[in-house]
């Protein structure tokens, strides 16, 4: 209901002060209606979950851009303008008007259609391809291959690097892994869209596709964890507080059963004096997590296998894996990341266009000495004291616009070229 | 999805190398030229050239390599490949002939050459843009340098108005051109050009209002790009800008912003929206229908307004509506089923010939052009046969080949594009395109009678001849009798362009 | 929740009200403002359908907007500003050094 009587207030307004701005004979009015509309779309852009856009709508738009036309105005002294009236003197190039306003009214009308149509469709958008990954816990001397189906996933990793995420077809697949010295197991999984998964290779011969969880995290400055057992025993996840008061270990995720995966958690942001340990036998350390940062925004799953170590033993080990989860839709940080990643090539265009703009700013007012420039007369009009323009805004004639007044009329520009 | 920057093959930049080398020397080339003393900026000139045929070597090498770069935002496909030699042959051949152009207007300055990469690097871009996003990104860097290039002779008030007219009318379409991406967004969810493919099905079988939206987003798309390429109904600022900008500026910009606009065109049109049927069983697209209006509008008018022209700077502008025209035949055809494909080869190798001789017919244009932009008259070419005739022969060639005589690279182009039309059963548009070719010998024949058959009696000088240009013409001149004499080069060319994303054949 | 349909109607309209101040207004600076704010409808459409899809391309997509048109306005000035040395007007439709 608030949103409701946000955009029938704030959308009026903005079409209100649009029409103003065209309706305007002054420029300058015409300017401050134009921010007043920029500034309604912004807190539009507010109600429609993107926090980004109003910023840089109000910063960029309203703020640099509008600047920039107003200091235009004024350095040119053309805020005075002609009336709005298309009929009016020498028209040229304009008579294509009539056909683009037929345009402009179909536009309308067409607006009128959708409401009537009623619903624009976007609830089945088409799904997210599930994402994949594998990482080498079964060796620390041997590199791991990973396909699903034939496609490749991760090859010749070495020990505890996870591979990068590729997008893969939503389906079911027989994923397999072969160690380098030949040694090769498999299973089967079904990957569903939108999820992400980390194929682990650990003990001996077991795979597993663990789903992790990269949604939003809700929760401010918070993380997610999971942890995956890949042991045969019964493990939990504790925090052991501080090494000098005794009793004061919690427990984090508890009792998860060999090869399950626990529930998510999420957590603040700090640093946690963990371990990790055997249900049986809660005091004593199976693997110490001391003093790990939990960095806000990130999805962890916590991995827990029996890796075996150059000499063949079988050693604890706890490897986190690490994800940025997906940040909040339309914060500064989503469009940071699209920016760097799919959006990539027309960010780099972005950055010659501006120089190319750049450029050319230079070029068209740039005036080397001893080319026709215009006579004293009208040097002088066209840079008017400042004073004179507001003065002329504000309907008071100062002294140095009487002065202004007593030149000597400017003589007309030369026609060029005729 | 997590955020991993995407590592160097994923991003698989070796095809898109002859484009980013483009834009990059341009960038290098803006610093370089502060060293390069102001008498001196035939320097900057040649550097840039050589950072074109860098790009053009490149470009035979990435040739039809069907990969994506940027994580699918740029496709090397055999169309873009095609598309890259055009826009690099014309830049090359502008280049040459605005070095002594400019040294006689007393525009010398080395940031032209910059501007003209960036162009081109805007067309080269457009060409390969796999989204709706990169389209519009490209196109303003396309167009921008274009406007500041059009007003390059400032203060010259007449050039100052070709860059402002051109701004005004290119920002409008624009506009037009994003609010029709957005509702094609709007309606598909994605701004992919293939998941844009993927989705339409579906909304079209959802029917209702997304079905709605995606007619009309298509609708605006093409008056944005229609605006660039200059079809009627947008093209009415062709002619003021096309007289009043420098004359190289505006042959590079009748053959680059035409090349952009179109690659844009038809990869929007066919990889994004060729399944845009409403009916089951059609074998039509939606939008062919009014394609083909503005294609017939567009040869009527553009042959029709160019038989009344007495300047030949204005009457080339009406020939390129005239032959955008052409073109847009192809794209019509490119709406019936199967056709696809020999379409977007035919409308390659149309802009192939196209480029030759008009930029060529501007070439002559230039060498007779006064240093004040006066000397552009039909008028002024009467008499030219007897004193300059290897010139006059020259003209008197790309005017036939802008007719389109057999023997000729415009014939070639002509013939590949009707060919097209008739296979997509569009005879009254195959029909009215030849009527007005016939109608368009009209005009670029009165060139050649001014040129010949009358005669005057004072001696015609060339005030703007130089060794330069005339390597510019003969380069034109040779390109346009080996597309027209060895068409089995151009076909054998144009036989890999194809779309990698193309669905529908 | 108001409908993606209500800012899609009210973008139009606002991207309407552009079209015509470009067509009827006859100074430049006018009509770059017209231009603008048709910019800025397209930008409250993609914010719109950004909601309903659940997607942030058309933040994206405005985001690109919103800069190339700090490009395109800054050329678009420097533009004004040298017609207006040499001719000291900025109504379009006093442009015709060039046959109409």
């Amino acid at each position: 209901m608030t949103e409701l009587i946000v955009f029938i207030v704030v959308g009026g307004l903005a079409v209100a002060f649009a029409t103003l701005m065209l309706l305007s004979e002054n420029a300058v009015h015409s300017a401050l209606s134009l921010i007043v509309t920029m500034v309604c779309i912004a807190v539009l852009f507010l109600a429609l979950n993107a926090p980004f856009l109003a910023m840089i709508q109000i910063t960029v738009y309203a703020g640099a851009i509008m600047v920039l036309f107003l200091f235009v105005i004024m350095l040119l002294g053309a805020e005075r303008l002609l009336p709005a009236s298309p009929g009016e003197g020498k028209v040229r190039y304009r008579w294509f008007a009539p056909l683009a306003l037929t345009l402009a009214m179909s536009l309308l009308i067409a607006a009128g259609v959708t409401i009537i149509q009623g619903q624009v469709s976007g609830a089945d958008a088409l799904g997210l391809n599930p994402i994949i990954r594998a990482v080498n816990l079964a060796s620390t001397t041997q590199t791991l291959s990973v396909t699903a189906n034939g496609v490749n996933v991760g090859e010749a990793l070495a020990s505890r690097k996870p591979s990068r995420f590729i997008e893969i077809a939503p389906g079911n697949y027989d994923i397999s892994a072969a160690l380098s010295d030949g040694s090769s197991f498999a299973r089967s999984a079904a990957l569903a869209a939108g999820t992400a998964y980390t194929v682990v290779a650990f003990g001996d011969g077991e795979l597993a596709v663990i789903p992790e969880d990269l949604s939003t995290i809700a929760a401010e400055r918070s993380a997610r964890f999971a942890l995956f057992n890949g042991t045969d025993e019964t493990l939990s996840l504790v925090d052991r507080g501080s090494e000098f008061v005794a009793d004061d270990d919690r427990i984090v995720i508890a009792e998860i059963a060999p090869g399950a995966l626990s529930a998510s958690i999420t957590l603040a942001e700090g640093v946690g004096n963990w371990a990790v340990v055997l249900a049986s036998a809660p005091d004593t350390v199976w693997f110490p997590l001391r003093d790990y940062e939990i960095v806000r925004d990130r999805s962890t799953t916590l991995i827990a296998v029996r890796e075996r170590d150059a000499l063949g033993s079988r050693r604890p080990l706890v490897l986190p894996l690490e994800s940025e989860a997906r940040p909040a839709f339309g914060s500064p940080r989503a469009i940071g990341y699209s920016l760097f990643t799919d959006f990539l090539l027309p960010f780099q265009l972005l950055a010659v266009l501006l120089l190319a703009s750049m450029v050319g700013v230079i070029v068209l007012t740039h005036r080397e000495t001893g080319k026709r420039m215009p006579t004293a007369a009208n040097r002088r009009r066209v840079s008017r004291p400042l004073a004179n323009v507001i003065a002329a805004q504000v309907g008071i004639e100062s002294a140095s616009a009487r002065a202004d007044a007593a030149l000597p009329e400017p003589e007309p520009p030369q026609a060029v070229g005729k | 999805m997590p955020f991993e920057l995407p590592s160097l093959s994923q991003l698989n930049l070796g095809v898109s190398i002859p484009a980013m080398s483009v834009a990059v020397w341009a960038c290098i080339l803006l610093l370089i030229d502060l060293w390069i003393p102001k008498d001196r900026k035939e320097r900057t000139a040649w550097l840039a050239a050589g950072g074109l045929v860098f790009a053009f070597v490149v470009n035979l090498f990435t040739f039809n390599s069907g990969e994506t770069a940027f994580l699918g935002m740029f496709v090397a496909d055999g169309f873009t490949g095609v598309l890259n030699i055009v826009i690099l042959i014309t830049a090359f051949i502008a280049i040459l002939m605005s070095i002594d152009y400019l040294r006689r207007t007393g525009t010398e300055r080395g940031e032209y050459y910059v501007l003209m990469l960036l162009s081109i690097s805007g067309a080269m871009f457009m060409a390969a843009a796999n989204d709706l996003i990169t389209v519009f990104v490209a196109l303003e860097l396309l167009s921008i340098p274009l406007y500041i290039l059009a007003a390059f002779r400032t203060p010259d008030l007449k050039s100052e108005e070709s860059g402002m007219k051109y701004f005004i009318l290119g920002a409008f379409a624009s506009a037009f051109l994003v609010y029709g991406s957005a509702l094609i967004y709007g309606a598909t969810g994605t701004t992919n050009l293939n998941e844009i493919f993927q989705s339409v099905d579906r909304v079209v079988t959802q029917g209702s209002t997304s079905v709605f939206l995606l007619l009309l987003g298509a609708g605006l798309v093409l008056v944005g790009l229609g605006f660039k390429v200059a079809v009627v109904p947008f093209h009415m600022w062709t002619p003021d800008v096309y007289e009043g900008a420098p004359t190289p500026v505006t042959a590079f910009m009748s053959v680059a912003a035409k090349v952009g606009g179109f690659g844009a065109l038809l990869r929007v049109m066919m990889v994004g929206l060729p399944a845009f049927m409403l009916q089951d069983g059609a074998t039509h697209t939606a939008w062919q229908q009014t394609v083909w209006l503005i294609a017939a509008a567009t040869l009527i008018l553009g042959n029709l307004i160019a038989i009344s022209q007495t300047n030949i700077k204005r009457l080339l502008a009406y020939s390129s509506i005239a032959h955008a025209g052409y073109i847009m035949m192809a794209v019509a055809a490119a709406g019936t089923q199967g056709v696809g494909t020999s379409a977007a080869q035919a409308a390659a190798v149309y802009l192939l010939a196209y480029m030759f001789t008009n930029i060529g017919a501007f070439a002559v244009a230039q060498a007779l052009e006064r240093d004040d932009g006066t000397g552009t008259k039909l008028d002024d070419f009467v008499g030219l046969a007897r004193s300059q005739p290897l010139l006059a022969f020259m003209m008197a060639v790309f005017m036939l080949s802008l007719t389109g005589i057999p023997l000729t690279a415009g014939f070639i182009g002509k013939w590949l594009v009707f060919q097209a039309t008739l296979q997509a059963e569009l005879v009254p548009l195959a029909v009215i395109g030849v009527l007005t070719s016939v109608v368009s010998a009209f005009y670029y024949i009165r060139v050649v009678v001014n040129m010949y058959l009358r005669d005057t009696a004072k001696e015609i000088v060339l005030p703007g001849e130089s060794p330069r240009l005339n390597w510019a013409i003969y380069l034109s001149f040779a390109g346009t009798l080996v597309v027209g004499i060895l068409p089995a080069l151009v076909t054998g060319l144009s036989s890999s362009v194809n779309f990698t994303a193309l669905m529908m054949p | 929740m108001v409908q993606t349909e209500a800012y899609l109607m009210l973008s139009m309209v606002l991207f309407v009200l552009g079209t015509m101040g470009v067509l009827l207004r006859r100074s430049a600076i006018l009509v770059f403002m017209s231009v603008e704010l048709m910019l800025n409808a397209t930008n409250l459409a993609l914010a719109a359908f950004a909601r309903q899809w659940g997607s942030e391309n058309g933040h994206m997509f405005a985001f690109f907007i919103i800069t190339v048109a700090a490009a395109e306005v800054a050329v678009g000035l420097a533009l004004i500003v040298a017609i207006f040395r040499t001719k000291r007007s900025i109504n379009i439709d006093e442009l015709h050094q060039l046959e109409g």
